[in-house]
């Protein structure tokens, strides 16, 4: 029986931003939503479920509405999930964010951690490395497949090669793609199981950190300055490409064919 | 004022039928008073003036055959906001589309509207609740306005009615180009008769004499019954007494839903759930049939795209519907009826999730798309060739012979069709899949048929996408001669020279 | 022996003194008197039989040149093959060149983050720089998590205030730039590919090389296969990037087949390359790369922020189904219409132009 943990983010649903006029974001109102690097590791941790057996607990860090992708985890299939929400964990940076989620996951005893490659929001990418770091867990990144094959296999995608790893536990894992043949939506029976599992909430002192190694104080980076960045303005030229004969014409005129 | 000379492919001469009409001349106003000067000077040179906002139409309303084109894109979109005792109500423009309207309203982006009551939109703003305009008419990119001349309604008609019952006010140019507002609940005719005074215009006139069928989901012809509400003539009009250059319409609070698709074993045991759906526990905001061939439709479309929901395996039939998300127990009688159907739990999609909700109506949609997208295909060679699907509402206790009759004759013909929608109306959608022209001339000989026997079973044979020019012979069809020539009577009132939006709803 | 192995920070002899995860307790700050000069990772890889730098690092190292008025130190990793490479290091700018003696020559992230963190506490950098690749954001926040530092991802600019950086990052989809310090020494950093040009090389320039051995074992690896589609958008001048408006697979293997004729690289947006039709590797965007074309030809991307973060393009046509996508308001030229039609009669009209209306297909 393995304990698997699932940690997931909660961010705002890309196609929902927009741009105002004035080059501000506007993230007011929009719906948040669980990051979809998140998804992915949520579906290969399940999968890992079906295939090695276990118990799949998905944790999120941050203020109460993080509560709705915990609901979501649950619903395409998780057992358990953790909130970890506390004031003293707000403005924590990647490193200070680690320590709280590594602690939990000591907590929890879990043996096999499952995280997105990178968040949508932040796109650090940090947080697995630095998890499995605290937790002197073996790190797999960028994982697009697990399977068994003598002993724990993993595929990783790097740059210019992807490799087949045998993986140890315990081990952190990055996720980068959903495994084939994932639920594209949860069952109303998910649901039904999911509406009576109630979320547990974690505060700071129940993973037993102090206050200085996370939020702001335990954070090894600072925001100096935060500056708007102009978005791309262009005096747009419009074509009717209803016909794709006329929009390929457009297209080709534009490379000189 | 902008105009320009249409050439032969613009987009300003047809709508989504896809039948191509021809226009002397495309104008934009940006005002009512620009609409009022257009219709002023056709007027006076006996030029018909086709109105369209967003081509969205599937009857050629807004196809002109001949003049001018008025496209009332170019019109004001999200004017104000309001607030009375029914709540928050919004002022509104042509140039806004369904989809604006409801996306701005949930995310409260309302910088830029006035205030049309006192503090209306800080008051909407800092409402710890969401609002939404509720009316989904499934094209969601068709104009507010060019909604209430049509009065469209869509699945969620079965939980919040019509466009019709969501209109406050609205500003009509006359086609002599006179301007008048009209406000719910203002003006009342006396049995049918009209006779009093808006905005300094006197109007004296008769409604038509036949009963509207508001008994069944119906967008045929002009509204009409005792003591009516003047403003009610005008929506679902079909814009053939005047043009809207405003109005307002009402919100409605938003709370999250669950969409949910049961896959069942058979045509007959999703018709059945959807039966028993209808009055339960699980007050449905609408409910909607896939039979099975729909859903071997959306297989074969999914297949080749990976952002398609593809259904499940296995022969199947669906019932599609939206419920309360938070309630946990309405959930357990849901899963019970549907078990009790022959579905099952583990074999039903459940999603709040925005995007999940998002795919789930791109499944539903998939099905009329793919089937345009192959007519589409079919009209290089066969020009001729027009999507044949139908649009038709019985009452309640026809539903279940009609939908024999749907079949038997289909079965007859030997045409291939599938049957899908708006079955919580008892108003589904027969679509036959035409293979070349002798397909069309049977489909259409089987189409005039189910119109019939629509309307002998007490139905609508147009309960939503209205009459346009395409659908003409269903006016006398439901209301006999005598009600065609009321509907005339009361357009000449209006329009002596019949040239606003000439040819549709009467010739 | 504790759960972590022994092999965490915290553990004196091999014994964690508590149930705290590791490397939390002692803080570990270089001296912020003494350090000085910064380290550059310098990460390689073999093609064709031959080992290479990894295109990003010579601006890397020009950068820390620029910056530091110490030394330029380097850390590469390999085998004794990596010898031929010393000199163009040294050449950009480097002084000092630790090579991490890696017969295997297989990159695994737990030795070489050891071997990086003991090297830091050896040579007391300033800072630390490091390629935003898949292996320097791997193996970076692990380094980082050993040293206690603070470390900015995705760097697009850097300061010096004497030894002290400030690092800018792109936020929210890149709509935002965080400028970032850290608070402690040695301050990392992985810097996005191409942010830096490359120095002019100084030929016959001298440094020192260390030698030292690679301890500790990495993981088992049953294979390595080499992924398809090397070709860097990153360095593309046309580009023809699909998007999710792109329904049709057929349409992936049309985009190839124009870029070949018309001499373009294809690139996806992120909804591609999470479908599988394409290689993270061809993804441009705030979480793949940031691309910097003379012309940008975008089909079926609808152009969220997240996605518009990584386009630098001089000019930009887009071919997109919904006039109101954002990518069409950034376009220098918008095509109303259907990417995959759109894509088929380019195809055509290419091929038969190719040779009389000879059809290739």
């Amino acid at each position: 029986m393995h304990s698997i943990g699932v940690f997931v983010k909660q961010v705002p649903d890309p196609s929902m931003v927009s741009v105002s006029e004035s080059g501000t974001l506007q993230r007011d109102g929009v719906p948040s939503m669980l990051d979809p690097f998140g998804r992915m590791a949520l579906m290969t941790a399940l999968r890992f479920r079906q295939d090695a057996g276990g118990k799949v607990t998905a944790v999120t860090m941050g203020p109460d509405q993080a509560e709705e992708v915990l609901r979501r985890c649950l619903e395409f299939g998780a057992d358990d999930a953790v909130l970890m929400t506390d004031r003293r964990f707000a403005g924590s940076d990647t490193i200070a964010t680690s320590r709280a989620l590594a602690a939990l996951a000591k907590r929890e005893g879990f043996d096999i951690v499952f995280c997105g490659m990178q968040a949508t929001d932040g796109d650090t990418a940090q947080v697995p490395p630095e998890l499995a770091a605290l937790l002197g867990y073996g790190l797999y990144s960028y994982v697009s497949a697990i399977r068994d094959d003598g002993g724990i296999v993993a595929t990783q995608c790097y740059e210019r090669y992807e490799q087949d790893t045998v993986m140890e536990l315990p081990a952190v894992v990055s996720v980068c793609r959903a495994p084939e043949g994932s639920p594209q939506l949860p069952s109303l029976e998910d649901r039904m199981r999911a509406s009576a599992v109630p979320v547990r909430r974690v505060a700071l002192d129940d993973i037993g950190l102090p206050d200085r190694m996370v939020g702001m104080k335990g954070s090894a980076t600072r925001v100096v300055k935060v500056t708007a960045v102009p978005g791309r303005h262009a005096d747009t030229v419009t074509v009717d490409g209803s016909d794709p004969d006329a929009g390929a014409r457009a297209v080709l005129e534009e490379v000189g064919k | 004022m902008r105009s320009i000379v249409p050439g032969p492919e613009s987009p300003y001469t047809i709508d989504e039928c896809k039948i191509r009409g021809e226009a002397d001349l495309v104008i934009f106003p940006e005002n009512a008073e620009d609409i009022a000067e257009v219709l002023r000077d056709a007027y006076g040179k006996s030029i018909p003036v086709t109105v369209s906002a967003n081509r969205t139409g599937l009857c050629g309303g807004g196809v002109p055959d001949e003049g001018w084109v008025m496209s009332l894109e170019g019109m004001p979109g999200l004017i104000g906001m309001g607030q009375d005792d029914e709540g928050y109500y919004v002022r509104i423009g042509p140039g806004v589309s369904v989809r604006t309207l409801t996306d701005t309203m949930l995310l409260k982006r309302i910088e830029g509207l006035t205030d049309l009551t006192p503090d209306a939109c800080g008051r909407f703003r800092r409402d710890p609740r969401r609002f939404f305009y509720p009316v989904d008419p499934t094209e969601m990119d068709g104009s507010v306005c060019g909604n209430i001349a049509t009065n469209a309604s869509g699945p969620r008609t079965l939980k919040y009615g019509p466009t019709r019952d969501w209109v406050r006010w609205i500003r009509v140019v006359l086609p002599d180009g006179r301007i008048i507002g009209i406000r719910r609940g203002e003006h009342h005719a006396e049995g049918r008769r009209f006779d009093c005074t808006v905005d300094d215009v006197h109007l004296s006139f008769d409604a038509p004499g036949y009963d509207f069928n508001t008994a069944v989901k119906n967008a045929a012809g002009l509204y009409a019954a005792d003591g009516m509400d003047l403003i009610d003539l005008f929506i679902g009009s079909e814009g053939v007494l005047g043009v809207i250059a405003e109005a307002e319409v009402r919100l409605t609070e938003w709370h999250p839903l669950l969409s949910v698709i049961a896959f069942m074993p058979d045509d007959d045991s999703a018709l059945s759930l959807i039966d028993d759906l209808r009055d339960s526990t699980v007050s449905p905001e609408f409910l909607e049939y896939f039979d099975c061939a729909s859903i071997d439709l959306v297989r074969r479309v999914s297949a080749g795209d990976p952002t398609l929901l593809t259904p499940p395996e296995g022969r199947c039939s669906a019932v599609f519907l939206d419920m309360d998300a938070g309630d946990g127990a309405r959930m357990r009688d849901l899963a019970d009826i549907i078990s009790s159907h022959g579905g099952s739990p583990s074999r039903t999609w459940a999603g709040s999730d925005a995007g999940d909700r998002r795919r789930m109506f791109e499944f539903r949609h998939c099905v009329p798309k793919s089937i345009f997208d192959y007519v589409a295909g079919l009209k290089e060679e066969m020009p001729a060739i027009n999507k044949m699907g139908t649009d038709m509402s019985v009452p309640r206790e026809q539903s279940p012979g009609m939908m024999s009759f749907y079949r038997e004759k289909l079965e007859e013909s030997g045409l291939e069709y599938v049957i899908f929608g708006h079955m919580g109306n008892f108003h589904p959608h027969v679509e036959i899949i035409l293979k070349d022209m002798a397909d069309l001339e049977k489909a259409r000989e089987v189409y005039d048929v189910f119109a019939a026997e629509a309307v002998r079973r007490g139905g609508s044979p147009s309960a939503e996408h209205g009459i346009g020019k395409l659908k003409r012979r269903y006016i006398g069809m439901m209301y006999g001669s005598g009600g065609e020539e009321d509907i005339r009577r009361v357009k000449r009132y209006f329009d002596p020279g019949f040239i606003l939006n000439r040819g549709d709803m009467v010739a | 022996m504790s759960d972590c192995g022994g092999s965490c920070s915290t553990c004196t002899d091999g014994e964690c003194r508590d149930r705290l995860p590791p490397g939390m307790l002692r803080v570990y700050d270089l001296d912020q008197e003494v350090a000085d000069g910064i380290l550059v990772y310098a990460e390689v890889y073999k093609a064709d039989g031959s080992w290479r730098l990894h295109p990003a690092v010579p601006g890397l190292v020009g950068k820390a040149a620029e910056l530091t008025t110490g030394r330029v130190f380097a850390v590469i990793f390999g085998p004794a093959e990596l010898k031929p490479l010393y000199e163009a290091l040294f050449s950009y700018g480097v002084d000092t060149l630790y090579h991490m003696r890696d017969p295997k020559a297989v990159y695994s992230p737990e030795p070489y983050a050891d071997a990086s963190a003991d090297l830091c506490r050896r040579v007391l950098p300033a800072a630390f720089l490091l390629p935003a690749t898949p292996q320097g954001r791997e193996v970076a926040p692990m380094i980082a998590a050993r040293l206690d530092a603070g470390l900015t991802a995705d760097c697009t600019s850097i300061e010096a205030d004497g030894r002290t950086l400030m690092m800018t990052r792109p936020a929210l989809g890149g709509n935002i730039s965080a400028t970032i310090a850290a608070s402690g020494f040695p301050q990392m950093a992985t810097i996005r590919p191409g942010t830096f040009p490359d120095p002019v090389p100084e030929a016959g320039r001298k440094g020192t090389v260390v030698s030292l051995v690679l301890r500790g074992s990495g993981r088992e690896v049953r294979e390595v296969r080499a992924v398809e589609g090397t070709e860097d958008v990153s360095e593309a001048k046309v580009l023809i990037s699909l998007g999710n408006g792109v329904r049709r697979r057929e349409s992936v293997d049309a985009a190839f087949r124009i870029a070949a004729l018309i001499g373009a690289t294809v690139s996806c947006s992120r909804a591609m390359a999470d479908r599988g039709w394409l290689p993270h590797s061809r993804q441009v965007g705030q979480s793949g790369k940031t691309v910097s074309p003379d012309l940008y030809i975008a089909f079926g991307i609808s152009g969220s922020v997240q996605h518009m973060a990584g386009v630098r393009a001089k000019r930009i046509v887009s071919v997109n189904r919904d006039p109101d996508a954002p990518m069409n308001s950034s376009a220098d030229k918008a095509i109303i219409g259907d990417a995959d039609a759109v894509l088929r009669s380019m195809l055509r009209s290419l091929e038969e132009g190719l040779d009389g209306g000879v059809d290739l297909s």
